[in-house]
């Protein structure tokens, strides 16, 4: 026997020792008979394979003797085969007592079942004599379990650049004891190192137990955002069964809060000529302590400098924390624009890392108080031909005096405007919100409207000796009354005539005014019997606009009456302006027209319808005084073709003539009565004129066959007859 | 062609031409006709034309009538024959035929073309000869129409419009026209050649010996004959009136006995040339052809085919000794114009001349010839 199976033996004694006395106290055997009690239980075959076999000791200590002994063991509760209840076992000697018997049950032990004692029940029958006997107990039997060690990192965070301590939890979470339990570590990045030993010895573990394993990482700076090591946990069983388990445990590595300085600055405008105070404002915005805090202040124009040191060294600042450093600047004069000032910030961190940074702060140029000077005038307009008595305000609405003032007026166009006397005003000073007065004369020209400007310069100084000086031109309305006239009329067609319709009457409208008339409105009146207007809306117009000496021509449409007599006429004209009304009138001269008439008009000859080469004779008559040159005759009528138009000459007047014209006549024309329309135009003074009128021709109808034509074919007959008179005879004799 | 039917018909053929050539008349005249019709035509119409001359009634006086009237004369077909002063002198010109047209420039015609405005130009043609009056309207409307564009670049758009008012019109047709000409035709050849065939005919016969051995004197004879054909042929033209008339309407202006009258002593003259064409000829062939020959230059230069003023001046000479030529232009005068014989003395002087000049000469020869 091993070691192994002599220590269980020893261990089974000493339960069947427990169990005895449990037997004779009946808590150990469940069924103690009188004539056996169990010696032992141990496994014939202690450790795997499954198939194993329980031996079973039984010491017979009955009266009689027993034989043919069968026992019975329920191995179901670890049993691997489910069918398998019991296994049996039997003993066919014969005991006496104080003999002891060994029974083997073999049977598979499930592979699922759990380290423990387990006990089976157990029975046994057997012979005494010829009686069947029996004994029932239960056997305890004891399966041992193997360690499990389980390896827990208990922080998976590393800070790069620094030691970190890392704890590493080793629990036995197995059913064995775990013995000799030894921890290695080894880091698997060359940016990780391991300080200290990197083994641990943890002795035993029971189930359930666990130790803790403290490990002193040092992350370097250049290690990356991951990491991992390795622990190798090595063991053995209870049964000196060697376990080893390895894992990687990987970390996360994170860089440490850094401290950040930032500079600014409690202003933005620096004032040019003039120190400025201004107070660097340096905080750490980073999430660590700033330590040795130094800050250089450089300005980088040369146009501005720093007043006192430029070095200062502020010591520690926490996270959060801020403070200042006034410095003065001093900006030169008539500097404009934007400046920079560069802030350069050195400090530490809790790691003794150093830390730089270079800032620039911008400022504005901002102008000093300053004066402004501002002219104005009581008055906005002007007169024409006068001198207009102005009231001129200069007003400082700057921030500081003005020194040295003088102020000018003048004009540029002495054609337009004039400044009556001396131009020039002068004051020492005048202080911001103060104002200065100067009164003027200024003349406007005759004849000047609309705006007329007048030049301010105004020249001065301010404390620091800045010379000012601006030129700017301050106008004048100047009103006057406009005056609007007709300048000329003409007619057309010219001259006008009684009886012509849509004569226009042109009259050229002048402004002679000093002022430009607006919304002129001029209406022309008719005189009864003799002009009216051609149709509504002829006889006035509305002019919108009509600047001084401009011109605008407008034409009124007018109707001469037939019956008007030949004269001189005036038609009064109303002209309405803004400034009042007037009323005027324009010439119209109406000569006399000549009575040019048809007095008789006929045919030479009874005209019938188709009748060609028929002379009309148109009797014409001029009645009145006048004249009717190149006078043209025409007669109108769809049925009459050839001379239908002709020129006649001159007709003078209290004459009269007979026009001859030659015709040929339609066939297609009605007898009865032809209609004819009869034109007459000539020329008189220059003018065509025209007259016509309707005249009636009488048509005869058409005669019949003429008689010639029946006395022509008697003729031929009677010929034909005389001719043919003796071949006719001979033809009728023959026949 | 039947078998031997060549040399018959050369021999016919030669028979024919023997036959010409004993006849030395007929064979002058054959050869003769085309030489001496191709001459006439020639003088007549392939030389240089004449110029329609037209009368002036400038009532301007001014730059641009002066330069009208320039237009006028530069023109090949018309030309200035007159001026008068009012426009009834020119009508009283044109209606008694001393120019075809009259051109009348208005008062003012200067003024208004400078002003712009149209002015109107009357031109009063005399539409008894459509084709003269149309030459002159076709040359007033040529004229206008240079004159506008030559005084485009001084007036702008200058407007001159032609008023035409007819003498004897307003319209003559083309039949009305040729009228006269072709009674003229039927009482110059129609006679001509009836009464010299008939008389040649007679003597080939024989028979006209025997009609002078019976008992009628010779002037009765001659005169017979004259007055036979003097029916025929004036009844002729009496059917072409009287159809011209009454079957298209021609209109006749003057009287109709003066019409007879001039036509009667123009067949007269008619008979009296064909009665010395037989006299001149042995047979009927030649007077056949001595009708035609002579027919040819009567027709030629009678104003009938053109107007003589549209002719050469050699035609229109020749012209003015063709008997056809007056009887066409009295018989025109009258018919359309509605002259009288009072109006027209002298185609009527020339053509009793003719009628004179026939009839002694020809009877006077017939009647040595006779004897």
């Amino acid at each position: 026997m091993e070691f192994g199976e002599r220590k269980n033996a020893v261990f089974l004694l000493l339960l069947l020792i427990a169990t005895a006395g449990c037997c004779q106290g009946g808590t150990q055997v469940l069924a103690a008979a009188h004539d056996f009690a169990i010696k032992d239980v141990y496994w014939a075959t202690p450790s795997f394979p499954e198939n194993r076999t329980l031996v079973v000791v039984l010491s017979y200590c009955g009266s009689s003797t027993a034989a043919s002994l069968n026992a019975s063991l329920d191995v179901s509760q670890i049993s691997a085969d489910a069918q398998t209840q019991a296994v049996e076992s039997s003993y066919n000697g014969t005991l006496a007592s104080g003999d002891t018997v060994y029974l083997e049950f073999g049977f598979n032990v499930s592979s699922s079942a759990v380290a423990g004692s387990y006990l089976l029940p157990l029975r046994v029958e057997y012979l005494v004599g010829n009686t069947t006997s029996s004994f029932e107990s239960s056997v305890r039997a004891d399966l041992r379990g193997s360690p499990d060690i389980a390896v827990e990192p208990l922080g998976t965070t590393l800070v790069k650049g620094g030691v970190n301590a890392i704890q590493i939890l080793v629990e036995n979470k197995g059913d064995g004891l775990a013995r000799n339990v030894k921890v290695a570590v080894q880091s698997q990045d060359i940016y990780l190192t391991l300080i200290g030993s990197n083994r641990f010895d943890l002795g035993a573990l029971q189930p359930g137990a666990s130790g803790l394993v403290t490990l002193a990482l040092f992350a370097e700076n250049s290690i990356g955002d991951g990491s991992a090591f390795s622990v190798t946990v090595t063991y053995d069983g209870e049964d000196g069964t060697p376990y080893t388990r390895s894992i990687s445990v990987g970390v996360k590595a994170e860089s440490p809060e850094e401290p950040r300085l930032a500079a600014s600055a409690g202003t933005t405008e620096l004032i040019a000529g003039a120190v400025n105070n201004v107070t660097l404002l340096i905080s750490n915005n980073g999430g660590s302590a700033a330590t040795d805090i130094t800050v250089k202040v450089t300005p980088v124009s040369d146009r501005l400098t720093l007043i006192g040191a430029n070095s200062f060294h502020l010591g520690d600042l926490a996270p959060g924390q801020s403070t200042g450093i006034p410095i003065q600047l001093y900006l030169d004069k008539q500097v404009y624009g934007s400046l920079r000032l560069s802030v350069s910030l050195g400090c530490s961190d809790w790691r003794n890392a150093t830390y730089a940074d270079t800032v620039s702060i911008g400022f504005i140029s901002a102008d000093p108080p300053a004066p402004l000077l501002e002219v104005s005038a009581n008055s906005s307009s002007l007169s024409p031909n006068s001198v207009n008595h102005v009231t001129f305000i200069v007003r400082n609405i700057g921030t500081d005096s003005a020194q040295n003032v003088t102020v000018s007026l003048f004009s540029q166009s002495p054609q337009v405007a004039v400044v009556v006397g001396p131009g020039t005003s002068s004051a020492w000073e005048i202080p911001a919100n103060g104002s200065l007065k100067a009164e003027r004369g200024i003349f406007v020209q005759p004849g000047v409207f609309g705006a007329v400007p007048v030049y301010v310069q105004v020249q001065y100084r301010d404390r620091l000796g800045n010379y000012y000086s601006y030129t700017s031109a301050y106008g004048f309305s100047v009103a006057a009354e406009p005056e609007v006239v007709v300048s000329t009329v003409s007619t057309i067609p010219s001259p006008a005539f009684p009886g012509d319709k849509v004569v226009r009457v042109v009259c050229l409208i002048v402004n002679s005014g000093n002022y430009t008339a607006e919304n002129v409105r001029i209406r022309m009146g008719g005189i009864p019997g003799v002009v009216e207007p051609s149709y509504a809306g002829t006889d006035r117009f509305t002019i919108p606009y009509l600047q001084v000496g401009s011109s605008v021509q407008i034409q009124f449409l007018v109707d001469i009456a037939g019956s008007a007599a030949p004269g001189y006429y005036e038609i009064p004209i109303t002209i309405e302006t803004a400034s009042g009304n007037s009323t005027t009138s324009i010439p119209l001269t109406v000569r006399e027209k000549a009575p040019v008439s048809v007095e008789r008009i006929y045919f030479d000859r009874e005209v019938t319808p188709g009748a060609r080469n028929v002379k009309v004779f148109v009797q014409l008559s001029n009645n009145g005084s006048q004249t009717a040159e190149q006078l043209r005759l025409s007669l109108v009528s769809g049925y009459i073709t050839g001379s239908t138009s002709t020129l006649v000459g001159s007709l003078p007047g209290n004459s009269s003539k007979i026009v001859m014209m030659e015709v040929d006549v339609d066939q297609k024309v009605a007898p009865g009565s032809l209609g004819v329309d009869v034109e007459l135009s000539w020329v008189q003074d220059g003018r065509q004129l025209s007259d016509a009128s309707y005249r009636d021709l009488p048509i005869a109808p058409t005669p019949g066959i003429s008689p010639l034509w029946y006395a022509a074919v008697v003729v031929l007959a009677a010929i034909l007859a005389i001719v043919f008179r003796k071949r006719l005879s001979a033809m009728v004799r023959r026949q | 062609m039947p078998e031997g039917a060549t040399p018959k018909v050369m021999a016919v053929v030669r028979k024919e031409l023997i036959q010409l050539t004993r006849d030395p008349r007929s064979l002058v005249m054959i050869a003769l006709i085309p030489l001496v019709v191709m001459l006439l035509f020639g003088i007549g119409y392939g030389g240089s034309t004449g110029k329609v001359g037209i009368v002036i009634v400038d009532m301007d006086g001014g730059q641009m009538g002066t330069a009208l009237v320039s237009a006028i004369s530069e023109t090949p077909t018309v030309s200035v024959k007159a001026n008068a002063h009012s426009i009834e002198e020119a009508r009283t010109m044109v209606s008694k035929g001393v120019a075809p047209a009259a051109l009348i420039i208005p008062e003012g015609f200067t003024s208004s073309l400078l002003s712009g405005s149209p002015v109107r130009v009357l031109v009063i043609i005399d539409e008894s000869s459509p084709t003269l009056a149309s030459t002159v309207k076709d040359s007033m409307l040529a004229v206008t129409y240079n004159f506008q564009q030559e005084f485009a670049r001084q007036v702008h758009g200058p407007s001159v419009e032609l008023i035409y008012n007819s003498v004897y019109g307003p319209t003559v047709t083309n039949l009305e026209a040729f009228t006269p000409f072709v009674i003229a035709l039927v009482l110059q050849l129609v006679p001509t050649t009836l009464i010299s065939i008939a008389i040649c005919r007679e003597k080939e016969k024989g028979t006209f010996e025997q009609l002078i051995m019976s008992p009628v004197g010779r002037l009765d004879i001659i005169f017979g004959k004259l007055a036979a054909y003097f029916i025929a042929t004036i009844a002729d033209m009496l059917i072409t009136l009287f159809v011209a008339i009454n079957v298209f309407g021609v209109v006749i202006r003057g009287s109709i006995f003066d019409l007879l009258l001039i036509s009667t002593v123009y067949l007269l003259g008619s008979l009296g040339l064909g009665m010395l064409i037989s006299v001149l000829s042995r047979n009927q062939l030649q007077a056949n052809q001595a009708a035609i020959f002579i027919f040819i230059p009567f027709l030629l230069f009678c104003g009938g085919l053109a107007p003589v003023e549209l002719l050469s001046p050699q035609a229109a000479a020749i012209a003015n000794v063709n008997p056809m030529y007056h009887f066409i232009m009295a018989f025109r005068s009258i018919m359309i114009k509605g002259y009288g014989i009072p109006q027209l003395l002298q185609p009527v002087a020339a053509l009793l001349v003719y009628m004179g000049a026939m009839m002694s000469i020809a009877p006077a020869i017939l009647k040595l010839r006779v004897e």
